[in-house]
């Protein structure tokens, strides 16, 4: 089977005081959908975003992101 | 809903009504035998007015209700669901282009025009690209609203 990009956002956001999905999109200047639909693995941000996601969790990034 | 969805509806609807207006008048003139070059550009002029005046007035609407996502710039999940839907809607109006150019060289290499026969093989060569551009602004539109419905 091949590998697939999976995070951690869900969890880190209810870690950090349950961040919502908007706060989150807000921080890193994308839309909430866009935050949906990567929390859901459907959809795999740049790295860009992906450095700015784990920027607001103050983690690097493969804390967030995994390859497996 | 966001708004860039929301937008993207709006247009649809637009382009569509668009597409209905020009069909209907241009059918309904060709019944009552009022076909004519002249007709035919007043009616491109009105397609052009109509699409302007709504695009800007309805936009411009949703955009004061919705200010706040509004004043956001494009996401890259979005720029690529607007990419793919250019790409959807290129298909279209490169096939209205070649049905155009096939029409025009039948009409020089074998003197018989398919189309309205009230009009020049000129303007019906002007009909079907402005029926394929309006074709490709629908698939554009309808695209994105696919993209944006699926999540990715």
């Amino acid at each position: 089977m091949s590998k697939q990009i999976d995070n951690h956002i869900r969890r880190l956001r209810f870690e950090h005081q349950e961040m919502t999905q908007q706060a989150l999109a807000d921080q890193v200047g994308v839309s909430r959908q866009t935050i949906v639909a990567i929390e859901k693995n459907k959809y795999s941000p740049s790295l860009e975003v992906a450095f700015k996601i784990a920027d607001t969790f103050a983690l690097s990034i493969e804390k967030v992101f995994e390859y497996k | 809903m966001s708004y860039r969805e929301k937008s993207a509806w709006l247009s649809l609807l637009i382009t569509a009504y668009i597409v209905y207006y020009y069909l209907s008048s241009l059918i309904g003139a060709q019944q009552a035998q009022l076909l004519n070059e002249a007709l035919l550009i007043d009616l491109f002029i009105d397609v052009i007015i109509i699409t302007i005046t709504y695009e800007v007035i309805l936009q411009t609407i949703l955009a004061i209700v919705e200010h706040k996502e509004a004043d956001k710039s494009i996401d890259e999940r979005e720029e690529t669901f607007r990419l793919r839907a250019y790409r959807n809607a290129y298909h279209l109006l490169t096939a209205g282009v070649f049905i155009a150019l096939a029409l025009l060289w039948q009409n020089d290499f074998l003197g018989t025009t398919i189309g309205f026969t009230q009009l020049s093989a000129e303007f019906n060569t002007l009909n079907i690209l402005l029926l394929g551009f309006l074709s490709a602004e629908v698939c554009f539109y309808a695209s994105q609203l696919f993209y944006f419905r699926r999540g990715y």
